[in-house]
């Protein structure tokens, strides 16, 4: 009888001990994060935004997609450094709205002017840097921590909402996503016949490299601006969508899609989540489709788009997030 | 005589009405399209400002010239490649992370006075020169800046943040350059998930000794 008290007693002092000493150790680990932290204590990010004595918070019955157009051809590589030379030119995030059942589109400028994490060697964050939109996704290799970076960047510009899923894409994915619904749809307004003689006005069927064309190139076009850029973006969008709904009905559409295009994009969507979502969100009605305004400048040697803050704090507050109660 | 100034009127008149035309074709602005190496804004080297000798680049660059390498640039992408896979360290305690590497060297052409013997002069003892370089830094970020030569890394002396995205630094050589911050990525916030996991670990182990010594206390008792 002794030998089994005395053994249950030490089974219970050893269990006592353990419990004592995970007791110490995640008791140092909690102040070693609350005081001892040589740097100032980071304030817990509420997502809560106020607003005429309105409280607003981030809407979780919506999906949104970051949609990238990177500005290099071929397939995609890796520049094998922590930075690379694939400028983000066209930046969409599409916000599947559940409630409402429609997809808005919010279309940042490239040249929009904010701070964006500069990723060291290694990958590791090292500060940040003030200027264009489109260099958050030249820092890195140009896969998929280029890609985080430029969502980590747009996240935190719209106010650190949670950004679901990515998809950037090389040049040469435009024309062959283009070629795949049969040929977009736009209505050409500007004189391309300096670009591609082949993109003539009016009701155009864009085919192959006129797809990249139109979307791509300013020079030469118009007034040469972004902004004309933007819009004709937008346009080809319309388009693309309109000619996409014929098509998806066939199952093995995507599918093929996704296989023809794969070598152009770097995504965190699988191939089941791509279904997942073409079959949830396919018939959403395209809603609204919005730039927010600003000022365009010419910096010291490039153009600068600096948002202007109350439009852009309405539009966030309209997209992305919900009144309480 | 009138023919010929109603002539030379007609045509000022059309030259002029085309020169908007001509404008708008050159008003084409580039769009930034990658942020290259750090541009120097000023250098200094014994009195003399040296801003036009230096050439700053990249890795980028050197590997673009990699069939014709001069040796900074293979000594550079040697460099990284050994920062790169973990080979080679910094002489720096604590975590840091390298934002910049490049390589500095000068460039003879770009000199007031190409037989002014820059390289040789810096390498005299005691010599240094003064480089301003644009990073592109918050006012508020501390840099270390090295200089690789000989197989050794040297700390730059009176590295100064000028609040404006350039840092100031006095070097005793030139060659491959790394800018280091802080890192930190690893540092502890109350916020996030793991101090809320410690924070469950605790209670939970709290809790359980309660409950152990509750039931041994009952135990004892019977």
């Amino acid at each position: 009888m002794k030998k089994r008290l005395r053994a249950k007693d030490i089974a219970f002092a050893a269990l006592m001990l353990i419990l004592v000493l995970v007791m110490l150790y995640s008791g140092l680990r909690i102040v070693e994060s609350t005081v001892l932290y040589s740097g100032e204590p980071e304030e817990f990010v509420s997502k809560t935004i106020t607003r005429d004595g309105v409280d607003y918070f981030p809407r979780q019955d919506i999906t949104t997609v970051l949609v990238m157009g990177i500005d290099r051809f071929g397939p995609v590589e890796s520049s094998e450094s922590y930075q690379n030379r694939g400028a983000s030119d066209m930046n969409m995030l599409l916000i599947f709205d559940e409630v409402n059942e429609v997809c808005n589109v919010l279309h940042l400028n490239r040249d929009t002017m904010l701070e964006m994490p500069v990723l060291g060697i290694g990958g590791k964050e090292a500060g940040t840097f003030y200027g264009q939109l489109a260099l958050s996704h030249t820092y890195g290799s140009g896969l998929e921590d280029s890609c985080e970076n430029t969502r980590n960047t747009i996240s935190a510009f719209l106010y650190g909402i949670t950004i679901d899923y990515y998809v950037a894409m090389n040049m040469d994915a435009i024309a062959v996503l283009n070629d795949a619904v049969g040929g977009v749809n736009v209505n050409v307004t500007e004189d391309f016949s300096r670009v591609d003689p082949t993109i003539g006005m009016g009701a155009v069927t864009l085919k192959g490299e006129q797809a990249i064309h139109f979307v791509r190139t300013r020079k030469d076009v118009g007034d040469q601006l972004n902004l004309s850029r933007i819009q004709r973006q937008q346009d080809y969008i319309d388009g693309f969508t309109e000619a996409f709904r014929a098509k998806q009905a066939d199952e093995q559409f995507i599918l093929s899609v996704y296989e023809e295009v794969a070598p152009y994009i770097v995504t965190d969507c699988s191939m089941t989540v791509i279904n997942s979502m073409v079959s949830r969100y396919g018939d959403y009605a395209i809603g609204e489709v919005v730039t927010p305004p600003g000022e365009n400048v010419l910096g010291e040697e490039y153009y600068e788009f600096y948002a202007d803050e109350e439009a852009l704090d309405a539009l966030i507050l309209r997209l992305l997030y919900a009144p309480k109660g | 005589m009138r023919k010929t100034i109603c002539l030379l009127c007609a045509v000022i008149m059309c030259l002029s009405l085309a020169s908007p035309a001509f404008a708008a074709a050159n008003t084409f602005v580039p769009s930034i399209t990658y942020k290259d190496a750090p541009t120097i804004e000023d250098s200094e080297m014994n009195d003399q400002n040296t801003s036009g000798c230096l050439v700053v680049t990249s890795i980028e660059t050197a590997r673009k010239n990699a069939a014709n390498a001069t040796e900074a640039e293979k000594e550079l992408l040697d460099v990284y490649a050994q920062l790169d896979n973990g080979t080679m360290k910094l002489p720096l305690s604590g975590d840091y992370v390298i934002r910049e590497l490049v390589s500095v060297t000068f460039d003879q052409l770009g000199c007031i006075d190409p037989s002014h013997g820059h390289e040789e002069w810096l390498e005299e003892e005691g010599n240094c020169i003064t480089v301003s370089f644009n990073l592109g830094v918050d006012k508020h970020t501390h840099v270390t800046v090295l200089v690789y030569k000989d197989g050794q890394w040297t700390a730059a002396e009176d590295v100064t943040n000028n609040g404006d995205g350039t840092i100031t630094c006095t070097l005793e050589d030139i060659g491959t350059i790394a800018f280091c911050v802080e890192d930190i990525s690893d540092a502890p916030q109350t916020g996030d998930a793991g101090f809320l996991l410690w924070v469950v670990i605790l209670v939970m182990a709290a809790a359980a000794v309660v409950v152990l010594l509750v039931l041994r206390r009952k135990e004892n008792k019977k």
